[in-house]
């Protein structure tokens, strides 16, 4: 039978209530709480029986802190002399157990405790979460701004919704706690002016949902990667990120252990932080993917050339429309790469050159984006944003006459396509074409004008 | 309306105080309001020591002996004065009920 058990609880930082009722169940189960650590809460094996436990906050303590100071002792020995012994403590935050039957509470004044629950709020918990939200909120408008310029990236692309998903759940968890925290503190005020308690209700449920929202689309996410190698890249650098936090949490921890004074912790744990942050992360990251392009098998031909003493590479993919297709060409060291490839339930996305290597300049290329809408109405959205894209791209003329790119319209019949345009700056018609097949929306560019025959044979290669 | 601190007392804060007109250590009061009251009142344990910290700063008790971590405590006139309030409070409620119902329909 196991003797100890480690537990992640999710409760609101104010929740003594909730925290207290979970305590005395465990210990009814014949679990007592030991620590509160920084990677979990760890219970010990008893006897199962009826304990009381008081949840109260200590302002004047620091998670930095090496050990209990003079004042924290002299507290904790008021409590121990009716009954109340300290059962763990974390920070502020000190637990107290009482087996006794009716034990007089450890507060029982309800404007005292509130006072020091707001004392220990305003010091740590209301600063942390307020930051969070203000992150969560930039990083939401980040979001936004990549909506506005790539929408079809974001459309495409898990990542978004995942980051999206990410700081939903940290703004949703954020202001749940803080109005959930102002509610009750607005009521428990009223009430302790009659001497009167108030019960917390804290957002532990609404957590442990999104968390596990959060978990499920995580694991979504690993899945969805086109390709494996980015799906364990990505998996190396959660695992990086939860190295890191477990070492500041370790270094804090062997720092109270090592007896080393509040503020000399707290400033090695800031450092700690900022060097990880930076220099690991970024490190560990470039590492990763360093790891991953040598020992990950390739799943495509690679060939090495140099140029001007410069090493590249090209690759050697399978496109579904080459130079090949539609023109006769004694050259073979192009380039043929996906340089995108994603899709989600509503769009796929993807990105394609054949480009000649750099000492033959000269040869013909081509590149094509392919939209492929599979949700029906971003239909019209997407051929939108298409034909909107090169719109920022002006120039202008020996008078000072400004023109921008444009679509215009064309013949769709050569193409065999349902729709296609042609780019123009002016009266120049470029070679970039914009051509509908069905649910697909391509963006061809080769650069040389395709002849009547070669769109024939495009629309018959897409259409 | 916010009660402002101390103009007024809890019964809590006015039993510690009360308690303190004699020396006495300061978590012996968590046994001697209970004795003084015949159990009506308690004080918490978190609440008392909150509350002497309170008093100190405020100058309404001084501490007159530190052993280790037990120290002992004293009303100072402050507190004295702040009590003296109080229990005139208490009075003029006392005698108000008395001026509507009369002695003969005390409890």
């Amino acid at each position: 039978m196991r003797k100890t058990k480690y537990v992640f609880p999710a409760f609101s930082f104010y929740d003594r209530t909730g925290i207290q009722d979970y305590l005395e169940k465990q210990a009814q189960n014949g679990w007592m709480l030991e620590k509160m650590g920084g990677f979990g809460w760890k219970f010990r094996r008893i006897e199962p029986k009826k304990i009381h436990f008081a949840v109260t906050f200590f302002p004047r303590a620091s998670m930095f802190d090496p050990g209990p100071s003079e004042k924290e002792l002299t507290f904790r020995e008021f409590c121990a002399h009716s009954g109340w012994d300290l059962a763990a403590a974390s920070a502020q935050m000190q637990i107290f157990c009482n087996d006794r039957e009716n034990p007089v509470p450890v507060e029982t004044d309800p404007m005292i405790e509130l006072e020091n629950l707001h004392a220990t709020a305003r010091k740590v918990y209301l600063p942390t979460y307020f930051m969070m939200l203000l992150l969560g909120i930039m990083q939401m408008m980040n979001l936004i701004s990549s909506w506005k310029y790539t929408p079809l990236d974001v459309l495409s692309g898990h990542i978004y919704y995942f980051n999206a998903l990410c700081f939903f759940v940290l703004i949703t968890m954020c202001a749940a706690e803080l109005t959930g925290y102002f509610r009750w503190r607005s009521k428990a005020k009223k009430a302790a002016e009659d001497g009167l308690f108030v019960a917390t209700s804290g957002s532990c449920t609404l957590q442990l949902v999104l968390v596990c929202i959060l978990t499920a689309a995580l694991i979504l996410l690993l899945f969805s990667f086109a390709e494996p190698k980015m799906a364990v890249m990505f998996a190396a650098l959660i695992a990086l990120i939860f190295a890191i936090s477990a070492v500041s949490v370790g270094a804090t921890a062997l720092m109270k252990r090592m007896n080393l004074s509040a503020t000399a912790n707290r400033i090695a744990t800031f450092a700690l932080i900022l060097f990880l942050s930076f220099a690991v992360a970024g490190a560990g990251t470039m590492g990763i993917i360093r790891a991953m392009d040598e020992w990950w098998p390739r799943d495509k031909e690679v060939v090495i050339y140099e140029h001007n003493g410069i090493t590249y590479e090209l690759y050697k993919e399978n496109l579904p429309l080459m130079v090949e297709d539609l023109l006769e060409v004694d050259y073979d060291g192009y380039d043929c790469h996906w340089s995108k490839r994603q899709q989600t339930l509503l769009l796929g996305y993807s990105a394609a050159y054949q480009l000649p290597r750099l000492d033959r300049m000269d040869a013909p290329s081509l590149q094509y984006r392919i939209v492929d809408v599979k949700a029906g109405f971003l239909y019209d959205f997407c051929l939108n944003t298409m034909l909107a894209s090169n719109q920022d791209a002006w120039s202008e003329d020996i008078y000072g006459n400004i023109t921008t790119d444009e679509y215009r319209q064309t013949d769709p019949t050569p193409w065999g396509a349902d729709a296609a345009y042609q780019e123009y700056n002016g009266d120049n018609a470029h070679s970039t074409y914009l051509l509908c097949y069905g649910d697909q929306i391509i963006e061809l560019e080769p650069d040389w004008e395709l002849s009547e025959e070669q769109k024939a044979i495009v629309g018959r290669k897409f259409g | 309306m916010p009660r402002t601190k101390f103009q007024t007392l809890t019964e809590q804060m006015f039993y510690i105080l009360l308690c303190l007109r004699q020396e006495c250590y300061g978590m012996d009061i968590m046994d001697k309001v209970p004795a003084m009251t015949l159990g009506r009142v308690h004080v918490g344990s978190g609440t008392l020591y909150n509350l002497l910290e309170q008093f100190l700063e405020e100058g309404m008790i001084r501490e007159t002996k530190v052993e280790g971590r037990r120290r002992s405590y004293i009303l100072t006139q402050k507190g004295r004065e702040t009590l003296d309030s109080e229990y005139r409070r208490l009075c003029a409620r006392v005698d108000d009920y008395r001026s509507i119902f009369g002695e003969e329909e005390e409890i």
